[in-house]
Order: C-alpha cells, then sequence, then structure tokens
C-alpha cells in the first residue's frame, strides 16, 4: 500500500531539506513533495500547468510557507477554500513570522497547526504519524476550516534545538 | 526638509506689555526700527484704530460747525460720550483680544447717549423728529459695533437704520429737524462706507497674511508630520524585514549545524572503529579534530546561533510596542506589586531582601503592560544587589496632577555617571553588572511600553549606595484613589 503524500509547499531550499531530512531520521515513509512557489502549489493542486492532465495523488498534509514570491502562502489558503476536496485536507502553517496579522490572516481559512520557524520536528514528525494511523477515517474527523486538535499557537512553536539521539 | 523654512510666529508677549503703559507701547510700535512680524502687525492696527479714531472725531467737528444751533442739541456729553465709544472701540480693535467687548461698550455708550439727549430737551420741545435724530447716535455704535462683529452684521445694521431713519422721516411731520436727520443718515452712511472700509482694510493687510503664515505654518507641520509617520513606518517596516530575511537564514544556520551534528557523531563513532587501522600522525590529527575542534566549532555556531534569533525577537518585540493595543483600565497597585514580589520570592528570600511596599494605590493602566515594567524593574534591584550587604527594596507610588508616579527603589550597587546613558539603550549595559547575565534589553523595552502608554521613565543613581527607578503614567482627572 502507497503512502498518501505530504505536500511541503516551501522556497527556501534549507528549509525543505532540513524537514525533509527530520522526516527521514524520525521514520517518515510517506513520499514527500515539493512546491517551491504558491504558483507551482496551485497547479499541483489543481492539477494546471505542468501537472495538467495527472490525477492529484492523495494528499494526507499540506505544510505551507507563508513567505512565498509571487504568489504567497495566504493566497494559497484563499484558494484552498474554494475547493471541497483540497480544503478537507490538514495543513501546517510554517513562517518565519509571528506577526499577529499573519496568524490572524491564516486562522481565518483554518489550519491544524502554525508554527514559527524552526518547528519541533518530532512533534511534526509526530503529527504525521498520527494522521497516518488516522488515515482510513481523516477525511470524516478532520474538517477542513478552522484549528484541528490539538491546536498549537505559535508561541508553542517549537523553538528548541534538536539533540542528536545517540 | 529643514526646519529653517518655518517661519517664526511671534505674538506680542505678555511680559513686554506688563512693564510698559499702553501709550508708550502704542508709539514705540508706531516708531520702532525694525519690527517683528507681530509688532508689524500691532503697529498697523494701531495706524487703524488712529483712523477709526480721528475719523470719528472729525465727523462731530463738521456736524458741530453746520448744525450748532438746534434746540436741544446741546449737551456736549453726545460727542463726548461717542468719543469714548470710539476709543473703546479703537482699543479694542488694537487689542484683539477684547474686541467684542469694545463693541458692546461702543453699543452701551451709545444707548446711553440717546438716553442723555432725550433727557436733555426740554418736554416742550420734544417731537418724533428730535427723537429720530437722538437716535441717530444709537446707530453709529451699532454699526460701529456690528463692523467689529462681523462686516455683514455691520452693513445690515447700517442699511437697516438708514432705511428706518428714512421711513420716520417720512412719517413724521417735518419741524425744523429735516437737517439734523439728513445730517445724520449722511454721517452714519459715510461712517458705514468708512468703517466698512477699514474693515476691509484690516482683513486684507492683518488678517490675511497672518492667515497666510499660519496656513503655510500648519502645511509645513502636516509635512513634517509625515515625514515622520513615515520615518516610523520604515521604522516598522525595517523591523519587519529584520524578522524575515534574518530569520530565515538562521532557521538554515540552525538547522543545518544540527544536521552537521548529527553526521559529525556518525563519523566519530566510525573513526573510533577505524582509529586501530591508522597511523600515529593520522590518528592524532583526527583524535583532535573529533574531540576538540568539531564539538567546539558546533558549539560555538549554536550558542551564537541561538543568541542572534534571541536579539532578532527581542528587536522585534520593541518594534511591536508602537502597534500594540492598550487596554487602560483602573489597576490595583498594590495587589500587582504583590503578585509579582510572591512570584519572586525565592530571589527575595535567597538574596535576603528587606521588601517594604509604600502607598500603591488603584491607578489607570494597561494592567499586562503594567506588569511587565514592574517585574523588569523588581527583577532589577535584585539582580544589582550588593551581595553580602543587607538588602532593601522599597516600592511607592505619588500621584500629582493628572498623573502616578511610581518608585522602585534600592540598595544596590548603583550605576556609575559614566554609564547613565547607556541604561535605556537597546543592548548596552553598565560596566559594573559584567558578573549578571543580561542582554539590554529590558530597560529599553520597559521605556518603550512606558512611552506607549504617554508616560516617563528615569532613574537617579549613587553608585554603590542604590537607584530609585521612577516611571509615570497619565491619568485622567478621577484618576488615582487611595
Amino acid at each position: 500500500m502507497t503512502l498518501p503524500v505530504v505536500l511541503i509547499i516551501e522556497d527556501n531550499e534549507g528549509h525543505f531539506r532540513i524537514m525533509e531530512k527530520s522526516f527521514e531520521r524520525f521514520g517518515v515513509l510517506n513520499p514527500i513533495h515539493q512546491a517551491v512557489d504558491g504558483q507551482q502549489a496551485l497547479d499541483y493542486l489543481l492539477r494546471k500547468g505542468d501537472f495538467a492532465g495527472t490525477a492529484l495523488p492523495d494528499l494526507l498534509l499540506l505544510i505551507i510557507d507563508l513567505n512565498l514570491p509571487k504568489v504567497t502562502g495566504i493566497d494559497v489558503l484563499r484558494e484552498l477554500v474554494g475547493h471541497e476536496h483540497l480544503n478537507r485536507i490538514p495543513r501546517i502553517i510554517l513562517s518565519t513570522s509571528d506577526e499577529p496579522e499573519d496568524v490572524a490572516s491564516c486562522k481565518e481559512y483554518g489550519y491544524a497547526a502554525y508554527y514559527v520557524k524552526p518547528p519541533d520536528y518530532i512533534k511534526l514528525t509526530n503529527y504525521i504519524k498520527e494522521l497516518n494511523a488516522g488515515a482510513g477515517s481523516r477525511t470524516s474527523s478532520l474538517p477542513g476550516t478552522g484549528p484541528l486538535a490539538p491546536p498549537v499557537t505559535p508561541s508553542e512553536g517549537g523553538t528548541k534545538p534538536l539533540k542528536p539521539r545517540l | 526638509m529643514t526646519t529653517d523654512t518655518l517661519p517664526s510666529l511671534k505674538l506680542p508677549t505678555a511680559a513686554a506689555s506688563a512693564s510698559q503703559s499702553r501709550a508708550e507701547r502704542l508709539w514705540e510700535l508706531l516708531t520702532a526700527p525694525h519690527p517683528s512680524i507681530a509688532q508689524a502687525n500691532d503697529r498697523r492696527q494701531a495706524r487703524l484704530a488712529a483712523v477709526v479714531i480721528l475719523g470719528i472725531l472729525g465727523m462731530f467737528a463738521l456736524e458741530l460747525v453746520f448744525v450748532p444751533s438746534q434746540p436741544g442739541y446741546g449737551p456736549m456729553a453726545v460727542p463726548i460720550l461717542l468719543t469714548c465709544a470710539g476709543l473703546l472701540l479703537a482699543y479694542g480693535i488694537v487689542r484683539a483680544r477684547y474686541v467684542t467687548i469694545g463693541a458692546v461698550f461702543a453699543i452701551s455708550f451709545g444707548a446711553l447717549s440717546v438716553v442723555g439727549q432725550v433727557i436733555a430737551i426740554p418736554p416742550e420741545l420734544q417731537t418724533t423728529s428730535t427723537l429720530a435724530s437722538s437716535l441717530q447716535w444709537l446707530v453709529l455704535p451699532l454699526v460701529v459695533g456690528g463692523l467689529v462683529l462681523t462686516p455683514q452684521t455691520g452693513m445690515l445694521v447700517a442699511v437697516v437704520s438708514i432705511i428706518g431713519i428714512l421711513f420716520w422721516e417720512w412719517l413724521t411731520p417735518q419741524d425744523y429737524s429735516t437737517i439734523v436727520t439728513g445730517g445724520a443718515i449722511g454721517f452714519t452712511a459715510t461712517i458705514a462706507v468708512v468703517l466698512i472700509f477699514v474693515r476691509y482694510v484690516q482683513e486684507r493687510y492683518l488678517v490675511r497674511p497672518q492667515l497666510q503664515e499660519l496656513e503655510l505654518a500648519a502645511r509645513l507641520l502636516e509635512r513634517k508630520n509625515i515625514d515622520l509617520e513615515r520615518a516610523n513606518r520604515e521604522m516598522r517596516d525595517f523591523a519587519y524585514i529584520v524578522a524575515h530575511d534574518l530569520r530565515a537564514p538562521l532557521v538554515n544556520l540552525n538547522g543545518f549545524v544540527n544536521e552537521a551534528e548529527f553526521a559529525f557523531y556518525e563519523l566519530q563513532s566510525a573513526l573510533n572503529a577505524a582509529s586501530p587501522h591508522l597511523d600515529e600522525a593520522t590518528r592524532e590529527k583526527a583524535t583532535r579534530a573529533a574531540e576538540r575542534d568539531m564539538p567546539e566549532a558546533l558549539a560555538y555556531l549554536q550558542t551564537n546561533a541561538a543568541q542572534m534569533r534571541s536579539l532578532i525577537d527581542q528587536v522585534l518585540k520593541i518594534a511591536r510596542v508602537g502597534k500594540q493595543e492598550l487596554e487602560i483600565q483602573p489597576v490595583d497597585l498594590y495587589t500587582t506589586v504583590k503578585k509579582i514580589t510572591t512570584a519572586m520570592n525565592h530571589q527575595l528570600d535567597e538574596r535576603g531582601v528587606e521588601l517594604h511596599l509604600g502607598q500603591l494605590p488603584t491607578i489607570q493602566a494597561d494592567s499586562n503592560l503594567l506588569e511587565q515594567v514592574l517585574n523588569n524593574l523588581l527583577d532589577n534591584a535584585i539582580k544589582y544587589l550588593v551581595p553580602g550587604r543587607p538588602a532593601r527594596i522599597d516600592v511607592y507610588a505619588e500621584s500629582k496632577p493628572g498623573e502616578a508616579i511610581i518608585h522602585v527603589q534600592d540598595n544596590g550597587r548603583g550605576i556609575e555617571e559614566a554609564d547613565h546613558a547607556k541604561v535605556f539603550q537597546l543592548f548596552r549595559r553598565a560596566r559594573n553588572v559584567d558578573d549578571v547575565p543580561g542582554e539590554g534589553f529590558g530597560l529599553p523595552y520597559i521605556q518603550s511600553i512606558i512611552q506607549r502608554q504617554g508616560g516617563r521613565i528615569w532613574f537617579e543613581s549613587v553608585p554603590d549606595k542604590g537607584t530609585t527607578f521612577s516611571f509615570s503614567l497619565p491619568q485622567s482627572e478621577k484618576g488615582m484613589s487611595s
């Protein structure tokens, strides 16, 4: 059985790599796809442009960076709300910003969690594993809008540096 | 933009007029060789006043020459009273503040002169016409008074009075006073025209230039405000850039230092395994790199990245204060201080601090911000005590008109004179605090949040004796109550 995809919308290659490596280290086996900006993310999700004519993979989670070139993370969130099948996918906001305005505008469109970078990768990994475990029923148990349990406020967004486990 | 484009608006000062008599002041105004803007304006006003006074006196002279022998016209009180009225009026024009009073006096004196004339004319000679001629003396001050208030009122009064007198003349059988009433009409109309002209001149050459100056000053001020606003906005944008553009590479720095650490530990265990197979020199180099150089480099990278993150967070925090919404409400200072000191009990006991709470009333403040301020000041007071000396911290407040002042006093190490300037500077610290960890953020931050609430913060300090930090918070009328 193939696992559903985690789509990471992130323009900063380093941020993406750190996340990808952490997932690998902590045992996330889901395929990880990257969209390098908001436009590519929308093309991917709506099957347009380069992705036209192909089927949308089964998506487990969207990880969205806010500060993206051209089409921003907020624009992506706004677009998602209009599509029932996309709106159901849980999303985690990852941003360098903890500006109250940014948090508020994201909240308007709903998210599972808002993390200020760098996130607590262990927490993030555990969340993905939970989603994997409940994957069969997730469409009914996880509404697309409104913060999902457990809501994570920006101040709780992990800033602890990871310690290597040897 | 420079400040020297702003014209100086000098207003006559109270001090200047207090030491001189009014006449001296007028004379000086009229003759000063290089008047200031305000003096020049006063001079023009004084000239106008002189024209008005002379005009009125001239009218009386003419009237006395051409209609000298009317029955009952006798009482010289009339022109005298009117002259007084004119003088008062002129005074009113010179002292613009009293212009309304001048107008009221002029009208009252005019009314009095009518009464005077009616009383002075023998009853057997009194006709409706003599009454009409008396009324002209009321008309003039009314016109003058009206003109002083607004030109429109003055003109309206003039026109109504002229029509009224003509109508009265037409109604009543003529006896002897055609000349008087005719003269009165001409007189009133002339005065009205003169005064309207005076008023125009006054507007054109006195009021308008002043208004223009004021408008210019207002425009410059507005432009300055816009500049300031823009500077503030730029500052906030700058903070935003700091937050995001600096945080992004920092995330990578942190992340890849951790990655390097992971990789390094892998390499280290591989090295341990391979160690016996290496020659002496290589093993020594590899061991030094693995046991000393790499861990040291990683530790430095990690602590410095963390420090940089903390600095960026603090810059952001202080930049955001200006945008913060305030929630000013009554806050019980005593309860607030008690709450903070209770939380600090451990530190207080550890340093053996004797804590004295003075009068701490209910004040108006944002409770959250107030708590941060007090927390920071108390924390500092404890941190910078002199080890081994009996410690005492006093917290007390006083209410002044419009503000509450709160003092936090300690008998700690104090701040040296040379370091006073650094106290409220971001990331600067005094030289005598190297033994106490700190970043130089707390005081600048609380200064920002006190200023955000419209207050001030300051301190008095004697090295080795102690420091008193004081801050004020604005209080509205019903502000402070015990």
